[in-house]
């Protein structure tokens, strides 16, 4: 393997890493988030 | 056929949820800025979640996928200059804290407040027609994706990307930001999972010494060099760089996820952290397309070898799965830009040509007719256009077209007194002269004279729209400061 492709792999695998990392991070509190946006709508709807 | 029973399971059940719950959240739309930026109530996982499904559609893999495979590793920088640009726009909260402070829906609708009604006109028409030339070829892309995975005919695939789009048009018309926030959360669970899987049956099936090789024998040092790459180049860097930046923070699909936000400072976070992901959203396609050109070999139509080899390598089961990812990222991309370009349209073009505004209702109404209307337009277009160059190099010059005279008008406004609208009208002008010329000119690039034909180069065309941009709003402006004095926000204005 060349230098350069290691050097691009090493870079794919850290990048790789970090979107699935964040993606799992966002997906749990992420349903947190959606509950707060509905629930807070929900209620100013049902306000007079 | 790769497609079995399992796969279509999991497909038709995948996009009727998507339907409902894209229809079910019409409930809670009660005004205009809860149909265009879900009452500004979001918060930052959330934001992060509806960013990344935006700015992730079948497209943006088929056009990193097609860099891969053309250029190998070299193309890997463009994740590196996106992830820095987002990031840093992020972090300073460059443009998108002011834009949220100010509490408006769409970009042009700064152009009123700090030049005129009438550049916000010209803003708008500009935004409108690079967006939606920008989007025009999203269809066509994903065409080619689901053709080569599924493994159907191109005619049967047009039939499920009009009944998508359909789908898509559908929930985006009757619930606006409100339906795009809620069913991109449920498209990013879906997308990042099957990105997992290819990732995971690409790395299975390829291994990384015979990518390597693959690359260095086909490519040569240009395949791990962007510097060599006639493709690329300083020019290209610098290019993709500005416009990572200008995009960061006025691509109205992207930034609309800002002026959503519950804060200026929720919507720094989630540009934090959104760029962050953007290494992987470019690397790991274009990592697929690099497996493509080892396990095929070069010589196949370049945009449909990555998803040649998803069809090849993704078990039967998975596909389904991987397909649906794909749907999803496709379907939240659709649904933000056809909001983003209807509401532009809506309110920055045909509201602008009134001297007042519409009501809430009138412009919502013909948010939702033109987002009707943009619909059809994607399929004839998308059917028809042939694209210069890549797909990735398209859509930016395409971007660039608005991007660069925003970034003019927007940055000067925000951090330069002495900005004014006849600069403004000169940026948004100047800025549009190159890519236009570009898209044109590049269709006879053989009938041109020699002192022209710079302009078909893309990256030339690219990175001049933004130089001439900016001279276009200084020479402008300093030009102009005695018969039109700048006009700046009014305290209840400021941000």
């Amino acid at each position: 393997m060349t230098a350069g492709a290691l050097f691009w792999l090493i870079l794919f695998g850290i990048a790789a890493l970090v979107f699935f990392g964040i993606a799992l991070v966002v997906t749990i509190r992420g349903v947190g988030d959606l509950r707060d946006l509905l629930s807070s709508s929900e209620h100013r709807v049902k306000e007079p | 056929m790769n497609f079995g029973a399992v796969d279509w399971i999991l497909t038709v059940a995948y996009l009727l949820a998507s339907v409902a719950l894209g229809i079910w959240a019409k409930r809670y739309v009660e005004n205009l800025a809860g149909y265009m930026v879900a009452g500004r109530k979001v918060k930052v996982s959330l934001g992060i979640a509806t960013f990344v499904a935006t700015e992730l559609g079948t497209v943006t893999y088929v056009y990193y996928g097609e860099l891969g495979y053309v250029a190998g590793f070299s193309g890997f920088i463009i994740g590196i200059l996106a992830m820095v640009a987002y990031a840093v726009v992020g972090r300073t909260g460059f443009i998108i804290e002011n834009l949220r402070r100010l509490r408006v829906m769409t970009i042009p609708e700064y152009y009123e407040l700090r030049y005129s009604r009438r550049v916000r006109l010209l803003g708008g028409i500009i935004l409108f027609l690079g967006g939606v030339l920008n989007m025009g070829i999203f269809l066509k892309f994903d065409g080619i994706f689901l053709s080569e995975v599924m493994g159907f005919g191109p005619g049967a695939l047009a039939i499920i990307m009009t009944v998508m789009l359909l789908i898509v048009v559908s929930y985006t018309v009757l619930g606006g930001m409100f339906s795009i926030v809620i069913t991109d959360f449920m498209q990013f669970v879906v997308l990042a999972f099957g990105m997992l899987v290819a990732t995971i049956a690409v790395l299975w099936r390829v291994d990384l010494t015979s990518i390597s090789t693959a690359v260095s024998t086909t490519l040569g040092a240009s395949g791990v060099d962007p510097f060599a790459n006639p493709r690329f180049g300083w020019t290209f860097v610098l290019w993709i760089f500005v416009s990572s930046v200008a995009a960061g923070a006025l691509w109205q699909p992207g930034t609309s996820k800002a002026l959503a936000s519950e804060s200026p400072e929720v919507a720094k976070k989630m540009f934090f952290w959104t760029g962050l992901t953007f290494a992987g959203r470019a690397m790991i396609p274009m990592f697929w397309g690099v497996a493509a050109l080892a396990f095929f070999g070069p010589g196949l139509t370049s945009a449909a070898a990555m998803p040649k080899l998803l069809g090849a390598v993704v078990p039967p089961g998975f596909l389904g799965l991987l397909v649906a990812g794909m749907l999803a990222a496709s379907m939240s991309t659709y649904s933000a830009y056809l909001l983003a370009w209807s509401s532009v349209l809506a309110r920055d073009v045909i509201g602008c040509t009134r001297p007042r505004d519409f009501s809430e209702s009138t412009t919502v109404a013909i948010t939702r007719f033109v987002a009707g209307v943009i619909g059809v337009f994607l399929l004839v277009f998308g059917l028809w256009y042939q694209i210069p160059d890549t797909a990735f190099q398209y859509l930016y010059v395409t971007g660039a077209m608005y991007t660069s005279g925003a970034l003019g008008c927007v940055a000067a406004g925000m951090y330069w007194r002495k900005a004014n609208k006849i600069g403004a009208y000169a940026s948004l002008i100047m800025g549009a002269v190159a890519p236009a010329g570009f898209l044109v000119l590049e269709k006879s690039r053989d009938a041109l004279p020699a002192w022209l034909t710079f302009i078909s180069d893309v990256n030339i065309a690219g990175i001049l729209s933004f130089f001439l941009a900016a001279l276009g709003m200084i020479v402008g402006s300093l030009a102009s400061q005695r018969t039109s004095p700048p006009k700046h926000l009014t305290t209840a204005e400021q941000p």
